[in-house]
């Protein structure tokens, strides 16, 4: 079983942990870590550790960051290395969402990663492209 | 193959997590769904997909499903919609 961790910068990573679980209800091996602004990056890097090593049971752990180059991305590159982890940045609802209803059918981490990143980006949309689409 | 219109009756109509329930309870049968409305197309087994059909109160969706549970499955979905995605209005 693939685990996944959500870490951001300010509350983001748990308030959309929260929402992603409202509305597709709790799932086990999900898990998030918000590093606020004033936090030792240290302490950060701890805390991470302990929520990653409960995460991998053995598969690895899909962690979902806010954006490249940010603390909470530079911090998961630097566990990479003691972690089977795959990265994917710009963490957005849709791909939370698949992320969390899939991560079942998946055993191998890479592959996950490549899907959820696909269907992050797929599922960003100009509205009015939508609607113009469904006049036709 | 079954093929049925059904009306959506829930104030907020198929919103995030009447979408979820939808999906939820088309998962636990083997039949495939697709639900249609104006030109769009949706995996009824899929949350992103279901939720591209932008379907308000009063919104009228084209379900078919086909396969071995068809029955039950239609059933079970039309009974959802009825039942206003038990949101308690």
């Amino acid at each position: 079983m693939i685990g996944i961790m959500i870490v951001t910068h300010g509350s983001l990573a748990d308030e959309i942990m929260k929402t992603c679980f409202k509305i597709i209800g709790e799932r086990d091996n999900v898990g998030a870590y918000s590093i606020q602004w004033d936090d030792d990056p240290g302490v950060a890097t701890r805390k991470i550790e302990k929520i990653l090593r409960r995460l991998d049971k053995g598969d690895g752990v899909l962690v979902l960051t806010d954006m490249f180059g940010g603390t909470p991305t530079n911090i998961m590159i630097s566990l990479s290395k003691k972690f089977t982890v795959e990265i994917v940045t710009g963490v957005n609802l849709p791909m939370l969402i698949k992320a969390v209803t899939t991560m079942g059918s998946f055993n191998d981490l890479s592959d996950f990663a490549e899907k959820v990143k696909q269907q992050g980006q797929k599922n960003i949309y100009k509205v009015s492209d939508i609607l113009s689409m469904k006049r036709v | 193959m079954l093929e049925k219109k059904l009306k959506l009756l829930n104030k907020l109509g198929l919103h995030a997590r009447a979408a979820a329930k939808l999906v939820q309870l088309g998962e636990s049968f083997k039949s495939e769904i697709k639900i249609s409305k104006d030109n769009v197309e949706a995996n009824g087994k899929s949350i992103l997909s279901v939720l591209l059909l932008a379907a308000p109160v009063g919104t009228e969706l084209i379900f078919k499903i086909n396969g071995p549970d068809e029955q039950e499955a239609m059933a079970a979905i039309r009974s959802l919609i009825e039942r206003k995605f038990d949101e308690g209005e």
